[in-house]
C-alpha cells in the first residue's frame, strides 16, 4: 500500500513540474522590450513567408504561443510592441 | 419601596443598553471605523494608489463614500466636508489613472483582434484554391459587379428612408410609419453586411494570390543559386 502511495505521488509530483509546450516558453524579464521587437519580427517573417501549409500552421502555432507568452508572463508595453510589430507584417501582405 | 427601586435600576439599564445597541448599530451599519479625518483620508489615498481595474476604482469611492456619511453621521457636515477636501483629489488622480489604463485596454484588445484576423485571413488564403491569374481576376470581376448591385440597392432604400422620413413629418410621426423606418435601417444593415462579406472575399483573393505569387518567388530565389541571390530580402514582393 506504501509503495503504490508512493508511486502515484512520485507520479503526480512528476506531471505537475513536467509543464506543456507553452511553458517552456520564457520571456527575459529584463529585456522584454528587445524581445518584443525581435521575436514578432522574426515569427511574423516567418509565417507570410512560409512555403507550405503546414509549415504555415507550425509558424502560426508558435507565433500564436508566443504572443500568449508575452500576455501572461509581461503584459504592459512589451506584449503591445509584439503585437504592433506582428500586424505590421501580417497585415503587409 | 425596595421593589420600586429595583424596577428603576432594571429600566435604567434596560435604556442604558438599549441607546448603546443603537449607537454600535450605526457603528456596523456604516461598515467603517473612523479615527480622524488625515488617518482615514490617508487609508483611502494608500488603497487609491494600487487601482487598475475599473471594479478597484468603483470599490474604493464606494468606501471613501462610507467614510464621508460616517463622519456626517457622527461628526456633522464639517467635518464630512473636511474629510471630503482630503480625500478627494485622490480619488480624481486614481479616476485619470484608470482612464489612461482604461484607453490602453482598448488600444491592446484593438491589436488583439488585429493579429487574430491577420492571422485568420491568411489562413483563409492558404485554403483558398487559386485557379489561373485570368479566373481570380474573373472572380474579382464578378464579385465587384455584386457589390456594385449592392450599392444600388443601398441607394435605392436611402431613397426611400428619407422620402419615408419627409411623409412622417407631414402625417405626424404615426407609430406604423415609425416602424417601417426601423424595418428600412434593418435592410440597410443587411445589404451593408453584405457588401462587407463580398469585399472580404475579395481581399482574400488578392491575398491569396500574393501568397502563391510569394511562394513563386521563393522558389525561383532558392533556384537561382545561392552565387546571385543570397540576400533572402532581394527575394520578397514589394
Amino acid at each position: 500500500m506504501r509503495r503504490i502511495i508512493i508511486a502515484v505521488a512520485a507520479i503526480v509530483t512528476l506531471t505537475s513540474c513536467g509543464g506543456n509546450t507553452k511553458g517552456d516558453i520564457v520571456i527575459g524579464e529584463h529585456n522584454h522590450e528587445n524581445e518584443a521587437y525581435n521575436l514578432s519580427y522574426e515569427l511574423a517573417t516567418k509565417v507570410v513567408e512560409a512555403t507550405t501549409f503546414e509549415e504555415f500552421k507550425a509558424t502560426t502555432e508558435q507565433i500564436k504561443a508566443y504572443r500568449e507568452a508575452f500576455r501572461d508572463q509581461i503584459g504592459g508595453e512589451s506584449y503591445a510592441i509584439f503585437l504592433e510589430e506582428s500586424n505590421l507584417i501580417l497585415g503587409d501582405m | 419601596m425596595k421593589a420600586d427601586t429595583k424596577k428603576r435600576v432594571a429600566l435604567t439599564t434596560f435604556y442604558t443598553l438599549f441607546v448603546v445597541m443603537l449607537l454600535m448599530g450605526t457603528r456596523c451599519e456604516s461598515r467603517v471605523h473612523l479615527t480622524t479625518p488625515e488617518r482615514d483620508a490617508k487609508h483611502i489615498a494608500e488603497l487609491a494608489s494600487t487601482i487598475h481595474s475599473e471594479a478597484e476604482l468603483r470599490a474604493v469611492e464606494k468606501l471613501a463614500t462610507e467614510y464621508e456619511i460616517a463622519y456626517r453621521k457622527s461628526y456633522g457636515g464639517a467635518k464630512a466636508i473636511y474629510f471630503k477636501s482630503l480625500y478627494e483629489p485622490v480619488m480624481d488622480e486614481a479616476g485619470e489613472r484608470r482612464a489612461i489604463y482604461r484607453a490602453e485596454e482598448e488600444r491592446v484588445a484593438k491589436l488583439e483582434e488585429l493579429f487574430d484576423t491577420s492571422l485568420s485571413d491568411l489562413e483563409a488564403a492558404w485554403q483558398m484554391p487559386l485557379g489561373s491569374e485570368s479566373d481570380e481576376l474573373n472572380k474579382i470581376a464578378a464579385n465587384n459587379a455584386t457589390i456594385e448591385g449592392y450599392r444600388a440597392e443601398l441607394l435605392s432604400l436611402n431613397a426611400e428612408k428619407e422620402q419615408l422620413a419627409m411623409d412622417i413629418i407631414e402625417a405626424g410621426y404615426p407609430q406604423d410609419m415609425l416602424d417601417k423606418i426601423g424595418v428600412i435601417d434593418s435592410e440597410v444593415e443587411a445589404v451593408e453586411a453584405k457588401i462587407a462579406e463580398v469585399e472580404h472575399t475579395n481581399a482574400i483573393i488578392r491575398l491569396s494570390n500574393r501568397l502563391q505569387l510569394q511562394r513563386e518567388l521563393n522558389e525561383e530565389c532558392r533556384e537561382g543559386g545561392s552565387v546571385e541571390v543570397t540576400d533572402a530580402t532581394n527575394c520578397s514582393l514589394q
